[in-house]
């Protein structure tokens, strides 16, 4: 009994060890986690040129100024709560993304994200689940295509809905599809609200980016290439889960400049 | 039956002091690493804290934003590694005086987007949060800006710091994953790709660009 119990310590303290170990590995290499940006071929760049002109332009007329004149109208609190509503309703989505993923960490903390928001945070208009450390990580149809090895395609520009590759449109569809809000409007035979309800999501997701979007118009010299150098970026980001994917090399240059340093 | 036991156990014993002497090890490498490593986030820690006190004071003018910022750009950046790096390959080709005119017009370009960057400036609070390596030569310095009301989303903000000539400087700024190093080489290599390979283009474009820098970007 007693030679058993020793045997049972060594083992655990064996156990303990190689865990341990297996997490020193891991912290070595955590940072080839880092992926450096794809840049994403552009074979269609003429017509999503003249889409980016027309989206602009609309946006200029008429999205921008409503999304300036729905901050000016609406108290902070109120615009959260929209976010935080319509993020609720497509948390399920997220939690499917998840599991396909094969992420089920995150998936539980998807739906318990959902089950706390749905009650507690009456209906999802406040993200209480936030402040237990349950934060929000959308996951889309794109990433998942793209965590089974799918490429990007080639890069599309929509027309009011923006920049896209062909991976993550197919994404965009899908996920939209079974959009728990869609499905639930279209089987009421309410299909207006559906419409409705995601003219106000766009809005005040546009409302978000006020400030950077008229920051990389203002600030860049082609628009175009700026904002489809941010997509990819950003893409890239979001699919390794990790905000900090920019693993290129910066040489050092300093010989080059010797001739202006005499 | 009972020999193998006994091998067993003493094999298992000895993999297990050395994983516990590899692990020391490396605890102290890293611990040394982190020590040595912390300046660069001291390095940044102190840009943010000069950035937040000069503008808390709101009756800057234009003029004097501008002037504070290529003080920074001088003092916490290496102005030069980031111009080089946002030309990439038309570098080589370009001559002496296309050069140092081009290094001269990026630092004004600098100088005027952020001018403008920190003019939105509405007391957001700055946080050095953890840094990582990225190899040999870089760390990047991870902080955080958070709303001044301590309400809503914070934005990562991450700082790629590298020794040059033995002091700590900045080469690049990476907001939520987005690189502005890598944003500004895409937009010039496809301005001078427009422009059908010359960097002329880019030049007359910069000029445009720094030359009024009050009026051209209210759009």
């Amino acid at each position: 009994m007693l030679k058993r119990i020793q045997y049972t310590k060594r083992s655990i303290i064996r156990l303990f060890s190689v865990i341990c170990l297996a997490v020193t590995l891991q912290a070595c290499t955590s940072s080839d986690k880092f992926h450096q940006a794809t840049v994403i071929p552009d074979p269609l760049e003429p017509v999503n040129r003249a889409v980016l002109q027309f989206n602009t332009g609309l946006d200029i007329i008429l999205i921008e100024p409503l999304s300036s004149a729905y901050i000016f109208l609406l108290p902070e609190v109120v615009r959260d709560s929209v976010q935080n509503f319509f993020r609720n309703l497509r948390s399920p989505l997220y939690v499917a993304n998840n599991v396909l993923q094969g992420d089920f960490g995150d998936a539980g903390v998807g739906a318990a994200r959902f089950v706390i928001n749905s009650t507690v945070g009456v209906g999802g208009l406040f993200d209480v689940a936030a402040n237990q450390g349950l934060g929000f990580e959308p996951e889309d149809f794109g990433q998942t295509l793209a965590s089974w090895g799918v490429g990007d395609g080639f890069y599309i520009v929509w027309p009011i809905l923006g920049p896209s590759s062909l991976r993550d449109s197919v994404g965009s569809f899908a996920d939209s599809t079974a959009n728990p809000w869609r499905i639930l409007a279209f089987a009421r035979d309410e299909e207006a609200l559906y419409f409705i309800g995601s003219g106000v999501e766009a809005l005040d997701q546009r409302s978000r980016l006020l400030t950077s979007i008229r920051d990389l118009r203002g600030n860049s010299l082609d628009y175009y290439s700026s904002l489809k150098s941010v997509y990819e970026q950003r893409r890239s980001a979001v699919i390794s889960d990790s905000v900090y994917t920019n693993n290129f090399d910066i040489p050092n240059y300093s010989y080059e400049y010797e001739e202006f340093d005499e | 039956m009972y020999k193998t036991n006994v091998n067993m156990r003493v094999f298992l014993n000895v993999v297990t002091v050395v994983v516990a002497v590899f692990m020391m090890t490396v605890g102290f490498v890293y611990a040394e690493d982190k020590k040595k490593q912390s300046k660069q986030e001291q390095f940044v820690q102190a840009l943010g804290q000069e950035a937040l006190e000069t503008l808390d004071k709101d009756d800057l003018s234009e003029d004097e934003i501008s002037k504070v910022i290529r003080k920074w750009l001088n003092s916490y950046f290496d102005a030069k590694t980031i111009a080089r790096f946002a030309l990439g390959r038309y570098w080589r080709s370009a001559s002496k005086a296309e050069k140092a005119e081009y290094t001269d017009l990026f630092e004004n370009l600098i100088v005027v987007t952020y001018s403008k960057r920190l003019a939105e400036y509405s007391g957001e609070k700055f946080q050095v949060v953890n840094y990582t390596k990225v190899n040999d030569r870089d760390t990047v310095v991870h902080s955080r800006i958070l709303p001044a009301n301590d309400k809503g989303p914070s934005v990562q903000v991450d700082w790629r710091v590298r020794t040059v000539k033995g002091k700590p400087r900045i080469i690049d700024v990476i907001v939520e994953g987005i690189s502005m190093s890598v944003t500004q080489r895409s937009d010039f290599a496809s301005i001078i790709q427009r422009g059908g390979g010359s960097l002329e283009v880019l030049l007359t474009s910069l000029r445009k660009k720094t030359g009024k820098p009050a009026k051209a970007d209210k759009d």
